[in-house]
Protein backbone atom coordinates (compact mmCIF):
# COMPACT_ATOMS: atom_id res chain seq x y z
CA UNK A 1 0.00 0.00 0.00
CA UNK A 2 1.16 3.46 -0.49
CA UNK A 3 2.60 5.74 2.26
CA UNK A 4 3.26 9.32 2.50
CA UNK A 5 4.72 11.51 4.68
CA UNK A 6 2.95 13.31 7.35
CA UNK A 7 3.73 15.77 9.81
CA UNK A 8 1.70 16.57 12.72
CA UNK A 9 2.25 18.11 15.81
CA UNK A 10 0.86 16.07 18.54
CA UNK A 11 0.06 17.60 21.90
CA UNK A 12 3.43 19.54 21.67
CA UNK A 13 5.45 16.75 19.64
CA UNK A 14 6.44 16.91 16.48
CA UNK A 15 5.78 13.45 14.71
CA UNK A 16 6.88 13.51 11.33
CA UNK A 17 6.61 9.55 9.43
CA UNK A 18 5.44 7.76 6.65
CA UNK A 19 1.65 6.65 7.17
CA UNK A 20 -0.86 4.91 4.80
CA UNK A 21 -2.76 7.38 2.30
CA UNK A 22 -5.94 5.62 3.51
CA UNK A 23 -5.61 6.48 7.37
CA UNK A 24 -7.66 9.09 9.13
CA UNK A 25 -6.64 11.02 11.69
CA UNK A 26 -7.90 9.10 14.51
CA UNK A 27 -6.13 5.63 12.72
CA UNK A 28 -2.69 7.55 13.40
CA UNK A 29 -3.24 8.71 17.37
CA UNK A 30 -4.81 5.23 18.16
CA UNK A 31 -2.63 2.52 16.11
CA UNK A 32 0.49 4.19 15.46
CA UNK A 33 1.00 6.76 18.17
CA UNK A 34 -0.45 4.53 20.56
CA UNK A 35 -2.78 7.68 22.12
CA UNK A 36 -5.78 5.26 22.72
CA UNK A 37 -7.64 8.17 25.19
CA UNK A 38 -9.58 9.19 22.15
CA UNK A 39 -12.44 6.94 21.13
CA UNK A 40 -13.83 5.49 17.99
CA UNK A 41 -17.78 5.56 18.35
CA UNK A 42 -20.09 5.74 15.37
CA UNK A 43 -17.14 6.29 12.78
CA UNK A 44 -19.26 8.69 11.01
CA UNK A 45 -19.35 12.25 12.87
CA UNK A 46 -22.66 11.83 14.98
CA UNK A 47 -21.27 10.69 18.40
CA UNK A 48 -18.27 12.71 18.81
CA UNK A 49 -16.17 10.68 21.18
CA UNK A 50 -13.32 10.89 18.46
CA UNK A 51 -13.73 14.53 18.80
CA UNK A 52 -9.88 16.53 19.20
CA UNK A 53 -8.63 19.64 18.90
CA UNK A 54 -6.95 20.49 15.26
CA UNK A 55 -5.39 24.40 14.75
CA UNK A 56 -7.82 25.37 17.69
CA UNK A 57 -10.82 23.94 16.56
CA UNK A 58 -12.35 20.74 17.99
CA UNK A 59 -13.03 18.05 14.78
CA UNK A 60 -13.95 13.98 14.46
CA UNK A 61 -11.29 12.55 13.74
CA UNK A 62 -12.76 10.04 12.41
CA UNK A 63 -13.67 12.45 9.19
CA UNK A 64 -10.23 14.12 9.24
CA UNK A 65 -8.00 12.12 6.68
CA UNK A 66 -4.29 11.82 8.56
CA UNK A 67 -2.67 13.31 5.45
CA UNK A 68 -5.06 16.03 5.53
CA UNK A 69 -3.93 17.48 8.74
CA UNK A 70 -0.41 17.52 7.41
CA UNK A 71 1.30 20.51 9.20
CA UNK A 72 -1.34 20.78 11.46
CA UNK A 73 -1.25 21.12 15.73
CA UNK A 74 -3.20 18.09 17.18
CA UNK A 75 -4.32 18.35 20.98
CA UNK A 76 -6.02 14.89 22.11
CA UNK A 77 -6.83 14.18 25.64
CA UNK A 78 -3.72 12.55 26.70
CA UNK A 79 -2.17 16.49 26.48
CA UNK A 80 -4.93 17.90 28.59
CA UNK A 81 -3.30 17.26 32.20
CA UNK A 82 -0.71 15.13 33.59
CA UNK A 83 -1.07 12.42 36.40
CA UNK A 84 0.07 14.99 38.81
CA UNK A 85 -1.94 17.80 37.89
CA UNK A 86 -5.23 17.30 36.01
CA UNK A 87 -6.51 20.30 33.72
CA UNK A 88 -9.44 21.96 35.32
CA UNK A 89 -11.90 20.41 33.21
CA UNK A 90 -10.70 16.96 33.92
CA UNK A 91 -10.61 17.96 37.79
CA UNK A 92 -14.33 19.07 37.59
CA UNK A 93 -15.56 16.45 35.80
CA UNK A 94 -14.41 14.27 38.51
CA UNK A 95 -15.56 16.61 41.66
CA UNK A 96 -19.34 16.79 39.78
CA UNK A 97 -19.28 13.03 38.86
CA UNK A 98 -19.40 13.91 35.21
CA UNK A 99 -18.01 10.32 33.92
CA UNK A 100 -20.61 7.32 34.33
CA UNK A 101 -18.77 4.63 31.49
CA UNK A 102 -16.36 7.33 30.33
CA UNK A 103 -16.52 6.23 26.71
CA UNK A 104 -17.52 9.93 25.82
CA UNK A 105 -15.17 11.52 27.84
CA UNK A 106 -12.17 12.44 26.30
CA UNK A 107 -14.61 14.12 23.62
CA UNK A 108 -16.30 15.93 25.96
CA UNK A 109 -13.34 17.00 27.78
CA UNK A 110 -12.10 18.34 24.42
CA UNK A 111 -15.04 19.79 23.14
CA UNK A 112 -15.05 22.31 26.78
CA UNK A 113 -11.33 22.78 26.40
CA UNK A 114 -11.92 23.94 23.30
CA UNK A 115 -14.66 26.25 24.59
CA UNK A 116 -13.60 27.77 27.31
CA UNK A 117 -10.09 28.29 25.66
CA UNK A 118 -12.18 30.39 23.14
CA UNK A 119 -14.60 31.50 25.59
CA UNK A 120 -13.60 31.53 29.76
CA UNK A 121 -16.92 32.28 30.91
CA UNK A 122 -19.60 30.85 28.55
CA UNK A 123 -23.42 30.89 29.56
CA UNK A 124 -25.61 27.62 29.87
CA UNK A 125 -26.83 27.81 26.37
CA UNK A 126 -23.11 28.38 25.42
CA UNK A 127 -21.80 25.20 27.09
CA UNK A 128 -24.67 23.15 25.42
CA UNK A 129 -24.40 23.99 22.02
CA UNK A 130 -20.29 23.51 22.31
CA UNK A 131 -21.16 19.75 23.38
CA UNK A 132 -24.64 19.30 21.38
CA UNK A 133 -22.14 17.34 18.87
CA UNK A 134 -21.09 14.51 21.53
CA UNK A 135 -23.94 12.48 22.75
CA UNK A 136 -23.41 10.34 25.92
CA UNK A 137 -25.62 7.24 26.28
CA UNK A 138 -25.66 7.28 30.16
CA UNK A 139 -27.61 10.47 30.11
CA UNK A 140 -25.32 12.45 32.09
CA UNK A 141 -25.50 15.39 30.48
CA UNK A 142 -26.40 17.24 33.34
CA UNK A 143 -23.41 16.80 35.87
CA UNK A 144 -21.49 17.65 32.39
CA UNK A 145 -23.01 20.70 32.04
CA UNK A 146 -22.49 21.57 35.93
CA UNK A 147 -18.92 20.38 35.67
CA UNK A 148 -17.93 22.81 32.27
CA UNK A 149 -19.32 25.70 34.35
CA UNK A 150 -17.62 24.75 37.45
CA UNK A 151 -14.29 24.61 34.97
CA UNK A 152 -15.32 27.99 33.73
CA UNK A 153 -14.73 29.51 37.37
CA UNK A 154 -11.70 27.73 37.85
CA UNK A 155 -8.07 30.52 37.27
CA UNK A 156 -6.61 28.45 35.26
CA UNK A 157 -9.20 28.47 33.15
CA UNK A 158 -9.66 32.05 32.82
CA UNK A 159 -6.17 32.93 32.33
CA UNK A 160 -6.73 31.09 29.15
CA UNK B 1 -11.56 1.64 3.40
CA UNK B 2 -10.78 2.36 0.65
CA UNK B 3 -7.99 2.81 -1.07
CA UNK B 4 -6.68 6.13 -2.93
CA UNK B 5 -3.84 8.37 -4.14
CA UNK B 6 -3.96 11.68 -2.28
CA UNK B 7 -2.49 14.52 -4.15
CA UNK B 8 -2.32 18.13 -2.15
CA UNK B 9 -2.01 20.46 -5.37
CA UNK B 10 -0.42 23.98 -4.30
CA UNK B 11 -2.39 26.06 -6.50
CA UNK B 12 -6.15 26.73 -8.09
CA UNK B 13 -4.52 25.76 -11.64
CA UNK B 14 -2.63 23.16 -10.35
CA UNK B 15 -6.04 21.68 -8.86
CA UNK B 16 -8.16 22.04 -11.90
CA UNK B 17 -5.59 20.60 -13.80
CA UNK B 18 -5.58 17.19 -11.43
CA UNK B 19 -9.50 17.15 -12.07
CA UNK B 20 -8.80 17.07 -16.02
CA UNK B 21 -6.25 14.72 -15.83
CA UNK B 22 -7.80 12.26 -13.43
CA UNK B 23 -11.46 13.07 -14.77
CA UNK B 24 -14.40 10.62 -13.16
CA UNK B 25 -11.21 9.10 -11.27
CA UNK B 26 -10.53 12.20 -8.51
CA UNK B 27 -12.54 13.59 -6.07
CA UNK B 28 -11.71 16.74 -4.43
CA UNK B 29 -12.00 16.74 -0.82
CA UNK B 30 -12.14 20.06 1.21
CA UNK B 31 -13.75 19.31 4.75
CA UNK B 32 -14.21 15.67 4.23
CA UNK B 33 -17.25 15.27 6.31
CA UNK B 34 -19.08 13.77 2.87
CA UNK B 35 -16.47 12.37 1.43
CA UNK B 36 -14.19 10.35 4.26
CA UNK B 37 -17.18 8.30 5.75
CA UNK B 38 -18.64 7.63 1.96
CA UNK B 39 -14.58 6.01 1.67
CA UNK B 40 -15.03 4.33 4.92
CA UNK B 41 -18.19 2.66 3.43
CA UNK B 42 -16.62 1.93 -0.02
CA UNK B 43 -19.39 4.08 -1.90
CA UNK B 44 -16.86 6.36 -3.62
CA UNK B 45 -17.12 3.83 -6.95
CA UNK B 46 -13.95 4.71 -9.21
CA UNK B 47 -12.27 7.15 -7.48
CA UNK B 48 -8.66 6.35 -6.80
CA UNK B 49 -7.07 10.03 -6.48
CA UNK B 50 -7.87 12.30 -4.04
CA UNK B 51 -7.69 16.36 -4.36
CA UNK B 52 -7.04 17.84 -1.33
CA UNK B 53 -8.22 21.82 -1.37
CA UNK B 54 -8.54 22.64 2.45
CA UNK B 55 -5.57 24.87 2.58
CA UNK B 56 -5.51 26.03 -0.34
CA UNK B 57 -5.35 30.35 -0.20
CA UNK B 58 -6.90 31.27 -3.65
CA UNK B 59 -10.29 29.29 -2.29
CA UNK B 60 -10.27 31.02 1.25
CA UNK B 61 -10.81 34.14 2.41
CA UNK B 62 -14.23 36.54 2.66
CA UNK B 63 -13.61 40.17 1.26
CA UNK B 64 -16.11 42.93 -0.05
CA UNK B 65 -16.55 44.56 -3.08
CA UNK B 66 -18.70 47.51 -4.16
CA UNK B 67 -21.45 45.50 -4.57
CA UNK B 68 -21.18 42.60 -2.42
CA UNK B 69 -19.43 40.29 -0.83
CA UNK B 70 -17.31 36.98 -2.13
CA UNK B 71 -17.14 34.15 -0.10
CA UNK B 72 -14.28 31.44 -0.59
CA UNK B 73 -15.71 27.53 -1.52
CA UNK B 74 -12.82 26.69 0.96
CA UNK B 75 -14.51 28.74 4.05
CA UNK B 76 -15.96 26.45 6.58
CA UNK B 77 -19.24 26.98 7.95
CA UNK B 78 -18.08 28.23 11.81
CA UNK B 79 -15.87 30.94 9.49
CA UNK B 80 -19.07 31.92 8.01
CA UNK B 81 -20.77 32.09 11.29
CA UNK B 82 -18.21 34.01 12.92
CA UNK B 83 -17.26 36.02 10.07
CA UNK B 84 -18.63 40.08 11.55
CA UNK B 85 -18.76 41.11 7.47
CA UNK B 86 -21.58 37.89 6.70
CA UNK B 87 -23.16 38.47 10.47
CA UNK B 88 -23.69 42.20 9.49
CA UNK B 89 -24.64 41.69 5.54
CA UNK B 90 -26.19 38.52 5.37
CA UNK B 91 -27.34 37.42 8.89
CA UNK B 92 -29.60 34.68 6.90
CA UNK B 93 -26.90 32.40 5.94
CA UNK B 94 -25.16 32.77 9.46
CA UNK B 95 -28.43 31.22 10.84
CA UNK B 96 -28.06 28.33 8.45
CA UNK B 97 -24.35 27.77 8.39
CA UNK B 98 -24.64 27.73 12.31
CA UNK B 99 -27.18 24.93 12.41
CA UNK B 100 -25.42 22.69 9.75
CA UNK B 101 -24.03 20.04 11.78
CA UNK B 102 -22.41 19.97 14.73
CA UNK B 103 -19.62 22.39 16.05
CA UNK B 104 -16.71 19.57 14.87
CA UNK B 105 -18.49 19.56 11.38
CA UNK B 106 -18.65 23.03 11.06
CA UNK B 107 -15.51 23.37 12.02
CA UNK B 108 -14.31 21.04 9.11
CA UNK B 109 -17.17 21.42 6.47
CA UNK B 110 -17.28 24.10 3.87
CA UNK B 111 -19.79 26.64 2.18
CA UNK B 112 -18.27 24.78 -1.18
CA UNK B 113 -18.63 21.19 -0.37
CA UNK B 114 -21.65 22.11 1.21
CA UNK B 115 -23.11 23.37 -2.25
CA UNK B 116 -20.98 20.82 -4.57
CA UNK B 117 -22.69 18.13 -3.12
CA UNK B 118 -26.13 19.66 -3.72
CA UNK B 119 -28.41 17.18 -1.47
CA UNK B 120 -31.36 18.29 -1.84
CA UNK B 121 -30.83 18.69 2.34
CA UNK B 122 -28.05 20.85 2.60
CA UNK B 123 -28.75 23.92 4.96
CA UNK B 124 -27.02 26.66 3.19
CA UNK B 125 -28.37 26.50 0.14
CA UNK B 126 -32.07 27.89 0.78
CA UNK B 127 -30.51 30.78 2.54
CA UNK B 128 -27.91 31.34 -0.48
CA UNK B 129 -30.43 30.92 -2.96
CA UNK B 130 -32.78 34.09 -1.15
CA UNK B 131 -29.71 35.86 -1.43
CA UNK B 132 -29.37 35.53 -5.00
CA UNK B 133 -26.04 33.63 -4.71
CA UNK B 134 -23.56 33.70 -7.79
CA UNK B 135 -21.52 30.63 -8.15
CA UNK B 136 -17.79 31.13 -9.43
CA UNK B 137 -16.70 28.03 -11.46
CA UNK B 138 -13.16 27.15 -13.16
CA UNK B 139 -12.19 24.34 -15.21
CA UNK B 140 -8.93 24.05 -17.02
CA UNK B 141 -10.69 25.29 -20.20
CA UNK B 142 -12.98 28.32 -18.56
CA UNK B 143 -13.90 30.48 -15.89
CA UNK B 144 -17.63 31.77 -15.51
CA UNK B 145 -19.75 33.10 -12.85
CA UNK B 146 -23.60 31.54 -13.02
CA UNK B 147 -26.59 32.03 -10.65
CA UNK B 148 -26.73 29.35 -7.98
CA UNK B 149 -30.15 28.13 -9.18
CA UNK B 150 -28.62 27.51 -12.65
CA UNK B 151 -25.87 25.69 -11.35
CA UNK B 152 -28.07 23.06 -9.20
CA UNK B 153 -30.31 22.96 -12.45
CA UNK B 154 -26.98 22.01 -14.06
CA UNK B 155 -26.00 19.56 -12.02
CA UNK B 156 -28.96 17.61 -11.47
CA UNK B 157 -29.45 17.68 -15.37
CA UNK B 158 -25.71 15.68 -15.59
CA UNK B 159 -27.28 13.19 -13.65
CA UNK B 160 -25.30 13.82 -10.57
CA UNK B 161 -26.20 15.07 -6.58
CA UNK B 162 -26.07 11.51 -5.15
CA UNK B 163 -23.49 10.76 -2.91
CA UNK B 164 -21.93 8.21 -5.75
CA UNK B 165 -21.26 11.58 -7.67
CA UNK B 166 -20.50 14.23 -4.70
CA UNK B 167 -19.03 17.57 -5.47
CA UNK B 168 -18.45 19.50 -8.96
CA UNK B 169 -14.72 17.23 -9.72
CA UNK B 170 -15.64 15.72 -12.95
CA UNK B 171 -15.33 19.06 -14.77
CA UNK B 172 -15.83 22.30 -13.07
CA UNK B 173 -14.34 23.31 -9.26
CA UNK B 174 -16.57 26.10 -6.88
CA UNK B 175 -14.05 28.88 -6.41
CA UNK B 176 -15.99 30.29 -4.33
CA UNK B 177 -19.73 32.84 -3.92
CA UNK B 178 -20.73 36.28 -4.90
CA UNK B 179 -23.76 37.45 -2.77
CA UNK B 180 -24.76 41.23 -3.95
CA UNK B 181 -25.74 43.50 -1.29
CA UNK B 182 -29.63 43.33 0.37
CA UNK B 183 -31.61 46.56 0.24
CA UNK B 184 -31.94 48.21 3.99
CA UNK B 185 -34.54 46.68 6.04
CA UNK B 186 -34.58 43.27 4.57
CA UNK B 187 -36.26 41.35 6.85
CA UNK B 188 -34.88 37.13 6.21
CA UNK B 189 -35.04 33.94 8.68
CA UNK B 190 -33.83 30.49 8.05
CA UNK B 191 -35.81 28.00 9.89
CA UNK B 192 -34.76 23.86 10.54
CA UNK B 193 -36.92 21.03 11.52
CA UNK B 194 -34.90 17.71 12.20
CA UNK B 195 -35.16 15.02 14.22
CA UNK B 196 -33.32 16.62 17.00
CA UNK B 197 -31.39 20.09 16.93
CA UNK B 198 -27.89 19.28 16.83
CA UNK B 199 -26.61 17.35 14.00
CA UNK B 200 -29.40 16.07 12.26
CA UNK B 201 -29.76 16.45 8.57
CA UNK B 202 -32.83 18.48 7.52
CA UNK B 203 -36.19 16.90 7.36
CA UNK B 204 -37.42 20.01 5.88
CA UNK B 205 -36.21 23.53 6.24
CA UNK B 206 -37.13 27.42 5.26
CA UNK B 207 -35.18 30.04 4.00
CA UNK B 208 -37.86 33.32 3.90
CA UNK B 209 -36.18 36.69 2.22
CA UNK B 210 -38.23 39.95 2.45
CA UNK B 211 -38.50 43.60 1.62
CA UNK B 212 -41.46 45.90 2.06
CA UNK B 213 -41.70 49.51 0.75
CA UNK B 214 -44.58 51.18 3.29
CA UNK B 215 -46.10 48.00 4.05
CA UNK B 216 -45.96 46.70 0.75
CA UNK B 217 -44.18 43.93 -0.10
CA UNK B 218 -41.57 44.80 -3.41
CA UNK B 219 -38.86 41.99 -3.12
CA UNK B 220 -39.26 38.35 -1.69
CA UNK B 221 -37.42 35.01 -1.63
CA UNK B 222 -38.82 31.96 -1.02
CA UNK B 223 -37.03 28.70 -0.35
CA UNK B 224 -38.48 25.47 0.96
CA UNK B 225 -34.78 22.90 1.70
CA UNK B 226 -35.23 19.18 1.42
CA UNK B 227 -39.08 19.15 -0.10
CA UNK B 228 -37.97 19.15 -4.38
CA UNK B 229 -34.94 17.35 -5.94
CA UNK B 230 -33.72 20.22 -7.11
CA UNK B 231 -33.58 23.27 -4.26
CA UNK B 232 -35.80 25.91 -5.97
CA UNK B 233 -36.96 28.89 -5.03
CA UNK B 234 -41.28 29.29 -5.39
CA UNK B 235 -41.26 31.62 -7.84
CA UNK B 236 -45.01 31.58 -8.79
CA UNK B 237 -45.64 32.44 -4.44
CA UNK B 238 -43.31 35.06 -4.47
CA UNK B 239 -45.10 36.43 -7.40
CA UNK B 240 -48.07 36.29 -5.58
CA UNK B 241 -47.20 38.09 -2.69
CA UNK B 242 -45.12 40.74 -4.39
CA UNK B 243 -47.24 44.45 -4.29
CA UNK B 244 -49.19 43.29 -1.49
CA UNK B 245 -49.40 43.66 2.05
CA UNK B 246 -48.83 41.22 4.57
CA UNK B 247 -52.52 40.91 6.37
CA UNK B 248 -53.56 37.27 7.37
CA UNK B 249 -55.58 36.47 4.36
CA UNK B 250 -52.19 36.67 2.42
CA UNK B 251 -49.79 34.72 4.75
CA UNK B 252 -52.38 32.13 5.02
CA UNK B 253 -53.00 31.92 1.24
CA UNK B 254 -49.26 32.35 0.30
CA UNK B 255 -48.56 28.97 2.97
CA UNK B 256 -51.23 27.11 0.51
CA UNK B 257 -49.75 28.46 -2.51
CA UNK B 258 -46.36 27.22 -1.79
CA UNK B 259 -47.44 23.46 -0.61
CA UNK B 260 -49.59 23.84 -3.98
CA UNK B 261 -46.06 24.73 -5.89
CA UNK B 262 -44.15 22.44 -4.11
CA UNK B 263 -46.51 19.38 -4.51
CA UNK B 264 -47.06 20.19 -8.22
CA UNK B 265 -43.12 19.90 -8.82
CA UNK B 266 -42.71 16.76 -7.02
CA UNK B 267 -46.05 14.55 -6.86
CA UNK B 268 -47.30 13.97 -4.03
CA UNK B 269 -44.47 12.18 -1.79
CA UNK B 270 -45.27 9.97 1.81
CA UNK B 271 -43.29 11.87 3.89
CA UNK B 272 -45.61 14.67 2.64
CA UNK B 273 -48.62 14.02 4.95
CA UNK B 274 -46.22 15.29 7.43
CA UNK B 275 -43.99 18.00 5.57
CA UNK B 276 -46.45 20.06 4.42
CA UNK B 277 -48.46 21.09 7.30
CA UNK B 278 -45.18 21.67 8.58
CA UNK B 279 -44.13 24.11 5.62
CA UNK B 280 -47.41 25.72 5.71
CA UNK B 281 -46.82 26.62 9.05
CA UNK B 282 -43.61 27.66 9.01
CA UNK B 283 -44.43 30.01 6.26
CA UNK B 284 -47.25 31.35 8.31
CA UNK B 285 -45.02 31.75 11.44
CA UNK B 286 -42.21 33.71 9.72
CA UNK B 287 -44.52 35.59 7.69
CA UNK B 288 -46.73 36.67 10.85
CA UNK B 289 -42.67 37.13 12.79
CA UNK B 290 -42.05 39.91 10.10
CA UNK B 291 -45.20 41.33 10.00
CA UNK B 292 -45.03 41.85 13.62
CA UNK B 293 -41.67 43.18 13.69
CA UNK B 294 -43.08 46.77 11.84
Amino acid sequence: MAKKRVSITVNGQLIDQEIEESLRLIDVLRNELFLTGTKEGCGIGECGACTVILDGKTVNSCMVLALSANGGVVETVEGLGTHKKLHPVQEAFLDNHAVQCGFCTPGMLMSAKALLDENPQPSEEEIKEAISGNLCRCTGYVQILEAIKKASTHADCQNG
Amino acid sequence: MQQFEFLVPRSLTEIVELMEQYGNNCKVVAGGTDIVTALRENRLIGISKLVDIRRCPELRGISRSEDGLWIGAGMTHSEIACSPDIKSLFPLLVEACSQIGSKQIRNLATLGGNVANASPAADSIPALLCLDAQVRLQSTRSKRQISLQSYLSEKKQRGSGTIGELSGTTEELVEGFFLPFSLPNTQAKFVKVARRQAMAISRLSLAILLHRENQVVDRVRLVPGAMLPVTQRLVDVENYLSGKELTSEVIQRTSQLASQQVIMETGRRSSFEYKIPVLEGLIQQVLQEFREGD
